[in-house]
Parts: C-alpha cells; sequence; structure tokens
C-alpha cells in the first residue's frame, strides 16, 4: 500500500498555515448573523476508504472537545465522495481531494465542504504538488504521465509523458523531483518547461521524497529478494549528484515508508516504531500501540497522530500520541483514514 | 445458407439417432448397482423447462432463503449457504469439487441449469475432496437421457442457445451430449455519480460448454460411467459506479472429466459394491488489465483417484438394511502461475481415507449414518466426522437431525501469493449442525424448516501485517445460526392449476475476536438478516402465469457494519404457453425497476425482458428419426 502524507517539508507547512489562515477568513459565505462564527482547531482527515467501495470520507476532528465530525462531504452534498481518497491539500483556499480509482480531483469549498467543481481526465491520479504560476503536477499510478493543472481554471492544462506510477515530488527551485515505484530512478522535471530534464539512478523504487535542509531526500524503498535495503538518498539539487545513501536494516522482504517531515526531520513509520532521520542517522523516537495497522502519520506541535486502518474494512481511528510516545486520544474517522492536515473549522 | 447447413447437421445428427427415449429404465439399472450413501437433510430442485436459460446463480436465488452474491451482471456470482461465505460452498459434479484451487470460488454465473438434470443443496457438508462445504454443498446432478433444444433472447444482446442430444439410448449404451452457448452485451443504463444516466461500457459475456455422458452396462453388475465437460468463457469486466474507465477482461476455461466404475455382487440378503473413480481437472483464468498493467495466466491441474467398497446386509426379520463403505483417494494437484512464489514445489499430493456405516429401517422409515474422514493435503491431516439421521414419524411429518465437523484447506492464491502468501496457515475448521422438521398433507401443502448453526474458527483473512504487505492469516472465528422456512401449494380449482411456493431465511453470522482486525459480534459482509422469496403460478390449459416475488434484507458490506446496502424488492413476471412439446415462456424481470446492489457499487440492470423457447425432441425424434 502506498502510505502518503501531504507535506513536503517545512516551507509548505508555513505556507499551507498562511493559506489555512487566509481560508478561513477569506471565504466570506458563513451567515451573518452579528456573532463571530466559532472557530473550531482540529484536524481535517481524509479516509481513503476501500478500493471499488466508493466510501471515501472526510472528517474534522476538533481538537479542543475532541468530538468528530465524520461523511463532511456526503452531509453537504447528499452524495458519497468517491473511490479511494488518495491526498488531499488546500491551494488558493480551496480544498482539493485527489480519488485515485474515481479518477478525479474534487474541489471542495473548505468552509461548507460543498463541491465547487470536478477535474476528470486521470487514470489513477496520486498526490498534487503545486510548481508555481497557479499550476500543479499530479502524479498517475497507472497512466505513464504527469498531468498538468491550473488552479485558476480547475482544469487539466497538460501532461508529461513519464514512464512508471510517479508519486510524490519535491520542488527545488525550478526543479520537481519526481519519485517512481516502478523505476529506480528520481527523474527530474523543469517546471517551467515540464521537460524531463535528468533522471537519478538510487538504486530502488521510491515514493516519499522531501526538501529538507535545501537537500533533496527520497527514501528508498526495499526489496530484500534483490538485495536492496532501505536507504534515505540524499541530492544535491544543484548538480543533481548523491551526497549519501543511508541504509538501515529491515526486518521485511519488502517495505515502504510512511512518512513526513517535522522541525528538519523526516519521521516515519517502521515496524511498530516511530522512527527519525535527522539528515544523518536513523533513531527511534518511541514505540506506538501494538497490534493495529499504522497505515500514515502527522506530527503538528509535538504531537503525533498515527492512523489506524485496522482491518481495513472497518471504521479506522487516529491516535494521538506525545513525543514520548503516550496515547493522549483515540478518534474515529471513517474507512482507512490516509491524510491528516491542520484545520480550523 | 448458414440455416441450410445448421438444418442438414441437425438432420445428419438425427439420422444416428437409436431409440433415444426419455428412459427410467437405465436408470433403475444404475441405481441398482450404485447404491449410494444417503444424504438425507438435502433438499432438491428440480429445473423446469422454464427454468433451463437460467444459471445456477438464478436458480438458487430465486428458489433458496441463500444469498447469491452478484459482482454485477457478469462478475463472479457466488452463493453464500449456511450464513457463511461463497469460498464455503462446495459445489460438486461427479465427486469434483468444483472450487477453484487457486482462488477457492466456484462462479455460479458459468454454470447454466441446462447441463443439469437436478441440483441438490443443503447445509450438510457433502463428501467432496478437500472438504470446503463449511457453510453446505451444491451438488449438480445428470442422470436422464435427454434430446430438447433451448433458444433465448433477453434485453442488452443476451442470447442463449442449447442443445442436448442422446444419439444412443439403449439398454446397455448411453450417450447424451449437451451443448450450450450464451453471449450478452451487458450494456444497461443506470445512474453513475456525476455524470447522471450512462450505458455500462465493458460488460461482454461469452460462454460456451459441451457436456458429454457416456455410460456402458458392462454387464448386469457392472457399469462404466463417463462424463466430460469442457468450457470456455470470456468477459469484459465492467467499471464500478466511480471508476471512469476499465478495458479488462478475464478468460476462463475448464476442462473436466469424471470416470466411474462401478461393480456389484449379490447374495441373496447379502451384497458388496465397489465403485473406482478417475477425475481431471483442468482449469485456467486469465485477467488482463492493461490499464494497470496486469496481466495475469493462472493454471491449476487435479488428478484423483479413488475406490470405495462398500458392504450391504438385509435382515429380512426386522425389515433393516445395514451398509458400511470404506474407500481411499489419492491425488496429485499442480499450479503454475507468474504471481506466486519463485521457489514453489509444484506439486501437491492429497490422500484421504473414509468410512461409513449406515442403517435404514423398512420402506425408509428411519435411516442414520455415521461417516469419519481423514485427509492429507498442503502438509495438513484434518478430521471431519458427521452424523446423518432421518425419522419418518407418519406419511406426513418427518424429522432430520445432522451434526458434524468438516474443514477447508487454504487455496494456493492464500498460500503463495506473491507476496502476501502464508505457507504456515491452517485449515479452517466448522463445527456444525442443523435440524429440520417437514410436514405435508394430502390437499397439496407443505411446509419446511430448519435451524442450523454453525461455528468456524481459524477463519482467512488478508490483512496487512506490520511491513504493510497484505498477507493471508488466520484472525478470527464466526458463529453462523439462522432458521428457514419453506413450503409449497397447490390446488386445482375452476379448471386452474394454482400452485404457490416460498422461502425465508433468518441468518446471523458473527463475526467473534477480540483483537484490533475483527469487531466482535458484528455481522458477517453481505449476509443479510432477512431474504425471501416467494411465487404464484396459475396454469390453464396452455396457458401459465408467473409471478415472482423476492426480498433481500439489509447487507452490512464493512466488518464493523457501520456501512450497508440498503434492502431490495425485486418482481419478475413471466407468461407461458405450451404446444405439445413446445414451451414459450416471456418474462419480464424486475417489473418495477429497481435501482439496487447486489455487491456494493456494482451496477445491475432495470427492467428488462427475455423469451424462452423450449423445445421436447423425443416426440420430433420418434416420429421423424426412428
Amino acid at each position: 500500500m502506498y502510505v502518503k502524507n501531504i507535506f513536503k517539508n517545512t516551507l509548505s507547512i508555513a505556507l499551507l498555515s498562511s493559506i489555512l489562515l487566509i481560508a478561513s477568513c477569506g471565504v466570506d459565505d458563513t451567515p451573518d448573523d452579528g456573532n463571530e462564527p466559532i472557530v473550531a482547531q482540529g484536524l481535517l482527515v481524509l479516509n481513503e476508504g476501500g478500493f471499488q467501495k466508493g466510501n471515501s470520507s472526510l472528517a474534522f476532528v476538533n481538537l479542543e472537545t475532541n468530538a468528530v465530525e465524520t461523511s463532511l462531504y456526503e452531509a453537504a452534498n447528499g452524495k458519497l465522495l468517491g473511490d479511494v481518497g488518495q491526498s488531499f491539500g488546500i491551494y488558493n483556499n480551496l480544498l482539493y481531494v485527489v480519488l485515485n480509482n474515481s479518477g478525479e480531483i474534487k474541489v471542495i469549498n473548505p468552509v461548507t465542504f460543498q463541491e465547487i467543481t470536478s477535474i476528470g481526465g486521470f487514470t489513477a491520479p496520486r498526490y498534487i504538488t503545486p510548481v508555481g504560476n497557479n499550476r500543479a503536477y499530479v502524479g498517475d499510478l497507472f497512466a505513464g504521465k504527469i498531468s498538468t493543472v491550473d488552479f485558476s481554471t480547475n482544469t487539466l492544462t497538460g501532461e508529461i509523458a513519464l514512464k512508471g506510477m510517479t508519486e510524490k515530488m519535491a520542488v527545488s527551485g525550478n526543479n520537481v523531483f519526481v519519485t517512481n515505484k516502478a523505476n529506480n530512478h528520481v527523474f527530474v522535471i523543469d517546471a517551467h518547461s515540464d521537460a524531463v530534464t535528468d533522471s537519478i539512478l538510487i538504486g530502488g523504487n521510491s515514493d516519499e521524497i522531501f526538501n529538507l535542509n535545501s537537500k533533496i531526500v527520497a527514501i528508498r524503498n526495499a526489496n530484500t529478494d534483490s538485495e536492496i535495503k532501505p536507504a534515505f538518498v540524499t541530492i544535491n539539487p544543484s548538480d543533481l549528484s548523491i551526497e549519501s545513501t543511508i541504509e538501515f536494516e529491515a526486518a521485511a522482504t519488502m517495505w515502504e515508508a510512511s512518512a513526513v517531515q517535522y522541525n528538519n526531520s523526516i519521521y516515519f513509520l517502521h515496524e511498530g516504531a516511530v522512527m527519525k532521520f535527522d539528515g544523518a542517522a536513523v533513531s527511534k523516537v518511541f514505540d506506538y500501540q501494538e497490534g493495529i495497522s499504522a497505515y500514515n502519520m502527522a506530527i503538528y506541535e509535538d504531537l503525533v497522530y498515527v492512523t489506524d486502518a485496522k482491518d481495513y474494512s472497518a471504521t479506522g481511528a487516529v491516535l494521538q500520541y506525545n513525543m514520548s510516545g503516550e496515547l493522549l486520544n483515540t478518534y474515529a474517522t471513517g474507512i482507512i483514514p490516509t491524510a491528516i492536515m491542520r484545520f480550523e473549522k | 445458407m448458414k440455416r441450410k447447413i445448421a438444418f442438414a447437421c441437425l438432420c445428419m445428427m438425427f439420422s444416428v439417432l437409436a431409440k433415444s427415449q426419455d428412459s427410467t429404465l437405465m436408470r433403475k439399472k444404475l441405481a441398482e448397482v450404485e447404491i449410494i450413501e444417503k444424504r438425507p437433510t438435502i433438499q432438491a430442485i428440480t429445473p423446469y423447462a422454464a427454468d433451463k436459460s437460467l444459471s445456477l446463480a438464478d436458480l438458487l436465488d430465486r428458489n433458496s432463503g441463500n444469498l447469491v452474491k452478484f459482482n454485477g451482471p457478469v462478475g463472479v456470482a457466488s452463493l453464500n449457504l449456511g450464513g457463511l461465505g461463497g469460498q464455503h460452498s462446495a459445489i460438486i459434479w461427479n465427486g469434483v469439487n468444483l472450487q477453484s484451487g487457486m482462488n477457492g470460488f466456484s462462479d455460479l454465473n458459468l454454470l447454466p441449469v441446462f447441463l443439469f438434470d437436478e441440483v441438490e443443496f443443503g447445509t450438510d457438508f457433502g463428501d467432496q475432496p478437500f472438504g470446503g462445504a463449511l457453510g453446505g454443498s451444491v451438488k449438480l446432478n445428470n442422470y436422464r437421457t435427454r434430446n430438447e433444444l433451448l433458444l433465448s433472447g433477453a434485453s442488452f444482446g443476451n442470447y442463449k442457445a442449447g442443445i442436448a442430444l442422446s444419439p444412443i439410448n439403449t439398454a446397455k449404451f448411453k450417450l447424451n451430449t449437451k451443448f450450450y452457448a450464451a453471449s450478452g452485451q451487458n450494456n444497461f443504463s443506470y445512474d453513475k455519480p456525476s455524470q447522471g444516466n450512462v450505458q455500462l461500457q465493458n460488460a461482454l459475456f461469452r460462454q460456451q460448454h459441451v457436456n458429454t455422458n457416456f455410460s456402458y452396462l458392462i454387464n448386469s453388475k457392472s457399469l462404466l460411467k463417463v462424463e466430460h465437460w469442457l468450457m470456455g468463457a470470456y468477459r469484459q469486466i465492467p467499471p464500478t459506479l466511480f471508476e471512469q474507465v476499465k478495458n479488462a477482461h478475464q478468460t476462463d476455461r475448464n476442462n473436466r472429466l469424471a470416470a466411474t466404475y462401478l461393480h456389484s455382487f449379490d447374495n441373496d440378503n447379502r451384497s458388496r459394491t465397489f465403485s473406482a473413480r478417475l477425475n481431471y481437472l483442468n482449469e485456467y483464468i486469465g485477467y488482463t488489465d492493461s490499464l494497470v498493467g496486469i496481466f495475469a495466466n493462472n493454471h491449476a491441474q487435479n488428478l484423483l483417484t479413488s475406490a470405495k467398497q462398500g458392504w450391504h446386509h438385509l435382515n429380512y426379520v426386522n425389515d433393516v438394511s445395514t451398509s458400511f463403505f470404506l474407500g481411499a483417494t489419492v491425488g496429485i494437484n499442480t499450479v503454475k502461475t507468474d504471481d506466486y512464489i519463485s521457489d514453489l514445489d509444484n506439486n501437491f499430493k492429497n490422500a484421504s481415507v473414509q468410512a461409513r456405516f449406515q442403517q435404514k429401517g423398512f420402506s425408509d422409515k428411519w435411516v442414520y449414518n455415521l461417516g469419519a474422514k481423514l485427509e492429507n493435503y498442503l502438509g495438513h491431516t484434518p478430521l471431519a466426522y458427521d452424523a446423518n439421521i432421518k425419522y419418518r414419524f407418519d406419511e406426513k411429518v418427518s424429522l432430520s437431525l445432522f451434526g458434524g465437523k468438516t474443514y477447508r484447506f487454504p487455496t494456493f492464491n492464500d498460500m503463495f501469493w506473491s507476496p502476501g502468501g502464508n505457507a504456515n496457515l491452517q485449515p479452517e475448521n466448522a463445527y456444525k449442525a442443523h435440524i429440520q422438521l417437514e410436514w405435508k398433507n394430502e390437499k397439496g401443502l407443505r411446509l419446511w424448516t430448519q435451524l442450523h448453526t454453525a461455528f468456524v474458527d481459524n477463519w482467512i483473512m488478508w490483512l496487512p501485517n506490520q511491513q504493510g504487505i497484505w498477507e493471508a492469516q488466520n484472525i478470527k472465528s464466526v458463529w453462523a445460526r439462522g432458521i428457514d422456512f419453506k413450503y409449497s401449494y397447490y390446488k386445482y380449482f375452476w379448471g386452474w392449476n394454482f400452485t404457490s411456493s416460498g422461502n425465508y431465511s433468518l441468518t446471523r453470522t458473527e463475526n467473534l475476536g477480540t483483537n484490533n482486525f475483527v469487531s466482535d459480534g458484528s455481522q458477517l459482509s453481505y449476509v443479510p438478516f432477512h431474504k425471501a422469496n416467494i411465487e404464484f403460478k396459475l396454469q390453464k390449459r396452455s396457458f401459465a402465469f408467473k409471478w415472482h416475488h423476492q426480498y433481500v434484507g439489509l447487507r452490512y458490506i464493512n466488518s464493523d457494519n457501520s456501512q450497508s446496502l440498503k434492502p431490495y424488492q425485486l418482481d419478475n413476471f413471466s407468461v407461458g404457453y405450451t404446444y405439445r412439446s413446445l414451451n414459450l415462456m416471456a418474462e419480464i424481470r424486475n417489473l418495477f425497476n429497481v435501482d439496487f446492489q447486489s455487491t456494493a457499487m456494482y451496477p445491475m440492470p432495470g427492467r428488462n425482458f427475455s423469451i424462452t423457447a423450449h423445445y421436447n425432441l423425443n416426440n420430433f425424434i420418434k416420429k421423424h428419426v426412428r
């Protein structure tokens, strides 16, 4: 499974925080009844739903009251969100939800959760990466291409041929670094010309990549059948050279990262533990609760959120830990919670 | 020109027919030779002419309280017997277990009713290789020699044709061949989210069958039977409600052979029977989805030999007959697919021994039998045992009891799929029992009820392990129980024949477990609490009118029961006309154009129509060929 998170680097977190602030203030369709709108601090959770089950959903976790509102899109629109909610993000004050098996991106008002429009024409879209000039790249698992989307018109504007399964991307200057699940390279695209300009062999496939301390760090997936160990591969974005490859042991024959960036480090889930890569070495942060199906994670204000997909059919949960590994709260959000963002509602 | 050629071929085939008749003589002779164990708690359906264009999925869906799960109009249709899953329903044909060795399912859409004379089903275990009947078993029987023609056309480009011919039908030789072909576009309209009303795409479905039965009565004591079944099917896989495009397709090919030698030795009140069988199954499933890069070719073979000896004794003093059977099987299985682990030892041997003791009272007033079976396969040797009792109080009332334990081996996919196959899986075990009460009167009313219970442990589920790799695991237990009712009624009044039949099942199948992966106490997905069918038929002279109504209750579709499919009710209405050997039927299905889903997100057709012609060729052959 392709375990994902939406944030790439501290810059994007700062940017997102600004956007959220603008979003919460800028959308003025709340009723003007003389009272201040109640703003709740919390988390917006995208629940992936089962493959071909059409039960992806959005939930809001109120971190002040610990209350959970589920099926936000369904309640606002009277219909189901779609099949396999892959990722989401807020860009230009609008919520974009990528629905992998529906082959579309829903554009949603983040205040009312009403659908504004839908961008179709994808095969199996995965992640949106803003690349400047109101444009974004959207990777695709099966189409053999990256699609370009215009945020101002919310339309599909073009495509960049790129074989394999394109996954997450990281931006450095004009260069967009693209991971690939069916290829041992990280590809480089010039965001101005939309041309694939280079490829960097990292020795294994990858789907997580970050702009960490002005370096590009890709997490190489393990496949010990072919004797590939998991590794953090650091790339110099200027000359595209590999500066370091830091391998570490994994018990599994196959292993894929579920990782986020926080405080100049990469945190990831690995064999029952939350781990940390600080740019030089890997260390354990804490062991999370045994017997859960840890699927994805997020970190905000020194609180770690681990999603528990349970049996991938029942209502999953978001588990809130402090940095010492103490379980603070459990929030039931929906089927296979997969992505989390800080949110005000 | 094609019609002329077809007619000429038909005439040539008819010209070789000799003494063709729908004789029961041979069947009686076979019964003399093949003394079989009784399955006293089984139900049977003998398909009417009007049923012969149906698939086994439709036949069982209309005539039982057990859920048939349709994955859209062309996907795999599976049967949930006794409140358990599709992999727990064994489909038995000539002693061959038709459950796929690779995925454990038997697709009921690929089993046309036209090929069978009788369908038996129940919540007992059957006696098939590899166990598998945790929920129950379905037995597909052929014992008649038939000459008949079937033609059917239905909405959305669905056409079916079948012909059964018995060119040899003598006391010594019998040869019966059935050809069946079906094709459908299934391009019906449905409401797609965000797109409105659209036509279903990529839903073509074709299948062809050739089924040949041959029997040779060597002498009054010995009989040789050979049955061969060749099947090929091609189906496209349509998109689910949210999928935009789909270009996947699946090819199924099956080559099935069952050869049986029967011999009996009679000596006054003592007799012995001996049977030897050779069964061969060759199964191919190809799946291609170029959009996502799946090109799967899966091939499995199974060769099984078995021998069974029976000893029988009839006590003339108390009219009790006693039988004892002892049997053994030896088989070899192979599987070939790119999706399994690379270093797979590709030969899997299986062997079993079994014994059954049976006693019957005068005129079958009572019968009971006790059986046990030990089978070695895939590194495990589970034991199965069961007891059947049936007691007939009088002509009206009978009581049946069944109890025992059986098993289901993990499938090849469960054990060897790469990644995630788990070679350490244990067989699933089921402990189950049922009690049945049957009552009938001389006024045409027949009532039947059953209480059943089954406890299954070592239930196999695919779940991600700590590394995120989906892996087959023995994860939970399930307790299924329920009550089934059935009735039939016949009345003749004012020149009309009135018949009515119906069934209702209340099923509770509870997930049991205390770990993070099981919602303890929840209902098993897709098992409805309630399912019912009711049918009324009025017949006068050559005309028949039939109305069928079905209710399928709420079905939870995920493990903690937080999501469900709403109940639905379907109505079918048909008019039949019979002229001599010709039976014509026009049917409106889903009369009220109900929007429903059998499996979540798979669209199903609204109101649709079919016309079926069935012609019994026996009289034609007698008149024109002999």
